[in-house]
C-alpha cells in the first residue's frame, strides 16, 4: 500500500489514466480520493445529519409551522423559474413532512440509504422552494448536504445496509474531502460576509442584538456593553474565517472544535436559529481523523461500543480508482466552483447587497444584518386616475408580511398580487410602494422609488432599477 | 486526547470571564427602564382610569337618583374624564387588558362598513327597546361589545337633554338600569386592571418575583402595542375616515359619538405612547435605551411625537366633520402619525433588537 502510494497513479498505469499531463492533476486527485479510509467518521456525519433532519421535522410539527408557513397562506412567494412549485393541500403537507422525518431516520440508521438521501434531498428542497420567505441558510445547507450524502457512500459503516450487505466499513478519502469542503464553504463565506464596515467598525448588528439578552443569567450585564458587541463581532469574524484552518491542522483540531462547540452553544442561546448550531457542531466533526469515532468508542467501557469499535478497517485488495472516478472528481470540483461562485454573484449587481438583497440568499450571510421596514401600497386606477392605499396584510400571513417589508423581490411580488387581483375584477391599476427600511441602526430610508409603477416591473434575476441606493 | 477536556476548560474560562465582566454593567438597564415605566407611568395611568371609572359610576348613580341638569352635567364631565383617562392607557393595552378582554367591556368600536346594522348607535337603541333584565351581570355575559362600554354610556348621557332626563325619571327606568349597569361594569373592570398592574402582573412586567417576564418580551409588548396603535389611528381611523384606503370617506371609522371627544382621544393616545417612550419626569423610559444606542433616533422619536401632537392640535374639531371635509389638517396629522409609526417600526424596533411581528420561527439570515 505504502509503496503504491509513493509511486502514485503512474505506477498503476491503468490505460484510462494515460500519461497526458492535462489530466495529471485530476488523476492524482482521483487516485488520492479513492484511497480507502475508515468509514466511521463519514458514518457519524450521516447519522448526525439524519438525526438533525428528524429533529428539524419534529420541530415543524411541534411549532405548527407546517400550517403557518405552507398551508394557511393564501399566496406564496415563488423563486424565479419555480413558480410551478405549489404546497400540497392539507393534510398532504403534513404527510409530506412525516415522510421527511421517516427519511431522516432512514438516513441515520442507513436503511436504503441512497434512496432515502435522494428522496430527502428532493422532498426538503421542494419544501424550501415553495416560499422564499421561509429561506434559511441552514435549510439550504441541509438540502446541499442531503444531495451530497446521496452521492457519497457514507453508509459503508454503521448502517443497516452495511450489515445486510456485509461491506467493509471503509469509505474513499474523497468522501471525507467532499463533506469537509461542504462545511468549509459555509464558514468561509460566513466569515467573508462579515468583512464589512458595519460589522467591524460599528459592531452592527450585534450592538443591537446582544443587549436584548441583558437579562440572561450570569452574562447578561456583559451583553449590554458596547465593547462586548465589538468583541463578539471581531471574534465571530475571526472564528468564521479561520476555523476551517484550525480544524484542518491536527495539533489545533481538538481545541478548534471545542471553540466551535462553545461558539455554537452561545449563538444557539442568543439567537433563534433552530437546529443550525447542532447541525454545524456535528458536521464539523468530519475534520477529525476518519477513524476518530472508532477510537473514541474503544475508550468507552461499554460492551456495545467495543463491538462497534472492533470492526477495524480491512485492507482492500485493489485500491485502483474505477474509470468513473475521473468524472466524479471533475463533477466534485465543478460543484465546489458553483458553490464558490453563487455567494459571489452579488458583485454582478450594483449597490450594497445587504441593502438591495440582490444575491443575498444562498450566500451564507448568517445573522449579518438587522433590518426592519414598513411598506404601504398606493394603487391608482389607470383610467380614472383615482388613488387609494392597500394594506398588504390582506394578502400575506404575518410572517410573510414581516419578511416582505425588507426584501425588494417580495415587495415586487406583493405589488403583482395586488395588480392581479384588480385585473381579475377588470380594473387596470398602477401599483406604487412607499417602502421604508432601517438597516443596522441607521435612520429609515426609502428602499423603492416611490414613482416606479411596480405593476409594470417584471420579476427576474436582473438588477432592479426601481430600487434606491442604500443610505450612507 | 479526550475531546471533553478542552471543552470543559474553555467553557469554565468563558463563564468565569463573562461573570467577572458582567459585573461592570451598562448605565441604562432595560430592567431599570421597565421598572420605572411600570411604577411611574403604567400603574398611575390605570389608577387614573380606575379613579375616573369609579367617579363615572358615582355620578351616574346620583343622576339616576335625581335626574336634573346639574347632575347630568356632572355625569357628562365624569364621562369625558373617564374617556380621556382610558384613551391615555391605550398604548398600555397588553397583559391584563388582553387577558381580561377589557376592550370589549370598556371601549369597543366597530369599524366595518359591512356591519352597518350593528354599528353605533343601533345596537344600543335596540337594547333599550327590549324588555330583558339589564344589570351588570347581563352586560358582561349577554350584551354584545357594541352594546356596552364608554361609548354606550356616551350615547345615553349625551342624547338630547330632555330625552335623557325624562327617560331617567320614568318609574322603573330601563334607561337608568342600562346606564348604571354599564358604569358599574366600567368601574369594576378599570379597578380590576388597576389591581392587576399594582399587583402580580405589574411585578411580573417590572421583573420582580419568580414569574418575571423577560426584558425582551416586555419591551416587545411595549413597542408592539404602540406600533399597532399608530397603525390603528393612522389607517383604520383617520385613513378610512378620509377615504384614503379605498371606498368612500367614512367618518364612522373614528370612534366616538355625540360628546365629540374624538380629537381629544387621538391626542390622548399619542400622549400615552409618548409617556411610555419618554418615561416619567424623574424616571427612565424607552427613550433612554434608544439614546444609548442612537441619539439620532431618539431625537427623531421625540421630534416625531412633538410633530404628531402639534398636527393633531392643528385640527379644528369636531374631528369627524374635519375628516369628511378632507381637511388638510387631518391629512397632515395622519402623515405625522405615520412618520411616528415608521420611526418606531423600523429604527426603534431595530435598535431594541425586537420583532413586532407575530412569528416565532427560526431565522438565520
Amino acid at each position: 500500500m505504502e509503496a503504491r502510494r509513493a509511486a502514485g497513479p503512474a505506477a498503476i498505469a491503468a490505460p484510462w489514466l494515460g500519461r497526458v499531463s492535462l489530466w495529471g492533476p485530476i488523476d492524482a486527485l482521483a487516485w488520492r480520493a479513492w484511497e480507502p479510509v475508515d468509514g466511521s467518521s463519514a458514518a457519524v456525519f450521516r447519522i448526525a445529519f439524519g438525526v438533525v433532519a428528524l429533529v428539524a421535522v419534529i420541530r415543524f410539527f411541534a411549532h405548527g409551522w407546517i400550517d403557518q408557513l405552507y398551508v394557511d397562506p393564501a399566496h406564496h412567494f415563488s423563486y424565479v423559474g419555480f413558480e410551478w412549485v405549489r404546497a400540497w393541500p392539507s393534510p398532504w403537507m403534513h404527510v409530506h413532512f412525516a415522510g421527511l422525518g421517516a427519511l431522516g431516520l432512514a438516513i441515520a440508521v442507513g436503511w436504503r440509504y441512497r434512496a432515502a438521501a435522494l428522496l430527502f434531498a428532493l422532498g426538503f428542497t421542494y419544501v424550501e422552494l415553495i416560499d422564499k420567505t421561509t429561506y434559511l441558510n441552514h435549510y439550504y445547507f441541509m438540502s446541499l448536504a442531503a444531495l451530497l450524502l446521496f452521492a457519497l457512500p457514507t453508509h459503508r459503516a454503521w448502517s443497516l445496509d452495511a450489515r445486510r450487505e456485509g461491506w467493509s466499513p471503509t469509505a474513499p478519502r474523497g468522501v471525507i474531502w467532499a463533506l469537509r469542503a461542504q462545511v468549509a464553504v459555509v464558514y468561509c463565506f460566513a466569515g467573508l460576509a462579515k468583512l464589512n464596515a458595519d460589522w467591524l467598525l460599528e459592531a452592527a448588528p450585534l450592538r443591537i442584538w446582544l443587549p436584548q439578552h441583558a437579562d440572561a443569567p450570569l452574562v447578561g450585564g456583559l451583553l449590554d456593553e458596547l465593547w462586548a458587541a465589538y468583541a463578539f463581532s471581531w471574534a465571530g469574524a475571526a472564528f468564521d474565517l479561520t476555523i476551517v484552518g484550525w480544524l484542518l491542522w491536527g495539533r489545533s483540531r481538538p481545541y478548534a472544535w471545542a471553540v466551535l462547540l462553545v461558539f455554537h452553544l452561545i449563538t444557539g442561546q442568543l439567537f433563534m436559529i433552530g437546529v443550525f448550531p447542532w447541525l454545524m457542531t456535528a458536521a464539523a466533526l468530519i475534520f477529525f481523523a476518519p477513524d476518530w469515532p472508532r477510537r473514541a468508542l474503544r475508550r468507552l467501557p461499554l460492551r456495545l461500543s467495543r463491538r462497534f469499535a472492533q470492526r477495524s478497517v480491512r485492507e482492500p485488495g485493489d485500491t485502483r480508482p474505477p474509470r468513473w472516478m475521473r468524472a466524479a472528481v471533475l463533477i466534485g470540483l465543478l460543484v465546489l466552483a458553483v458553490q464558490i461562485a453563487v455567494p459571489l454573484r452579488h458583485y454582478l449587481y450594483p449597490g450594497a447587497v445587504r441593502w438591495n438583497e440582490e444575491g443575498y440568499r444562498f450566500s451564507w450571510r448568517v445573522l449579518l444584518t438587522e433590518k426592519a421596514g414598513t411598506v404601504d401600497y398606493r394603487v391608482t386606477d389607470a383610467e380614472s386616475r383615482r388613488t387609494w392605499e392597500v394594506d398588504p396584510s390582506r394578502y400575506l400571513s404575518p410572517l410573510q408580511e414581516e419578511r416582505m417589508t425588507t426584501q425588494p423581490d417580495l415587495i415586487l411580488a406583493t405589488a403583482h398580487l395586488i395588480r392581479d387581483e384588480y385585473a381579475a375584477a377588470g380594473v387596470e391599476v398602477e401599483v406604487r410602494a412607499d417602502a421604508f427600511v432601517a438597516m443596522n441602526g441607521r435612520p429609515y430610508a426609502r428602499l423603492i422609488d416611490p414613482d416606479a409603477d411596480l405593476a409594470r416591473e417584471r420579476q427576474g434575476i436582473g438588477a432592479k432599477e426601481w430600487m434606491l441606493p442604500a443610505p450612507p | 486526547m479526550s475531546l471533553l477536556l478542552p471543552v470543559r476548560f474553555l467553557f469554565a474560562a468563558a463563564l468565569c470571564g463573562a461573570a467577572l465582566l458582567s459585573a461592570c454593567g451598562g448605565d441604562v438597564s432595560r430592567r431599570d427602564a421597565l421598572v420605572d415605566l411600570t411604577d411611574q407611568v403604567i400603574i398611575p395611568r390605570f389608577e387614573a382610569a380606575a379613579s375616573w371609572g369609579a367617579a363615572l359610576d358615582a355620578t351616574a348613580a346620583a343622576l339616576a337618583a335625581q335626574p336634573n341638569a346639574g347632575n347630568l352635567e356632572e355625569a357628562r364631565e365624569a364621562w369625558r374624564s373617564a374617556q380621556g383617562a382610558w384613551s391615555r392607557t391605550e398604548a398600555m393595552w397588553f397583559g391584563p387588558v388582553m387577558d381580561r378582554r377589557s376592550e370589549s367591556l370598556i371601549s369597543y368600536w366597530l369599524n366595518d362598513p359591512k356591519e352597518a346594522n350593528n354599528r353605533y348607535p343601533q345596537p344600543i337603541e335596540a337594547r333599550l327597546a327590549r324588555s330583558e333584565l339589564i344589570n351588570a351581570e347581563a352586560v358582561i355575559e349577554v350584551f354584545a361589545s357594541t352594546e356596552r362600554g364608554l361609548h354606550a354610556v356616551e350615547y345615553l348621557l349625551f342624547a338630547e337633554d330632555g330625552r335623557v332626563l325624562s327617560a331617567l325619571a320614568e318609574p322603573g327606568s330601563r334607561y337608568a338600569d342600562y346606564l348604571l349597569a354599564l358604569t358599574e361594569v366600567i368601574a369594576e373592570e378599570t379597578a380590576a386592571l388597576r389591581d392587576a398592574w399594582s399587583g402580580e402582573y405589574g411585578d411580573q412586567f417590572a421583573g420582580r418575583g419568580e414569574r418575571a417576564i423577560g426584558e425582551s418580551l416586555a419591551l416587545t409588548e411595549l413597542v408592539r402595542v404602540s406600533v399597532f396603535l399608530t397603525e390603528t389611528v393612522a389607517d383604520m381611523q383617520l385613513g378610512d375616515a378620509l377615504g384614503m384606503r379605498g371606498g368612500e370617506p367614512n367618518p364612522l371609522a373614528i370612534p366616538g359619538g355625540a360628546a365629540e371627544r374624538a380629537l381629544e382621544d387621538v391626542r390622548e393616545r399619542v400622549l400615552g405612547m409618548q409617556e411610555l417612550y419618554l418615561g416619567a419626569a424623574d424616571g427612565l423610559g424607552v427613550s433612554d435605551l434608544i439614546a444609548a444606542l442612537s441619539e439620532e433616533t431618539d431625537e427623531r422619536m421625540r421630534a416625531a411625537f412633538a410633530a404628531a401632537v402639534a398636527a393633531v392640535d392643528a385640527i379644528t374639531p369636531p374631528l369627524k366633520q374635519a375628516a369628511v371635509e378632507q381637511s388638510a389638517a387631518v391629512v397632515e396629522a395622519r402623515e405625522a402619525i405615520e412618520h411616528l409609526q415608521r420611526v418606531m417600526n423600523t429604527e426603534v424596533v431595530s435598535l431594541l433588537g425586537i420583532s413586532v411581528g407575530f412569528s416565532d420561527n427560526d431565522g438565520d439570515s
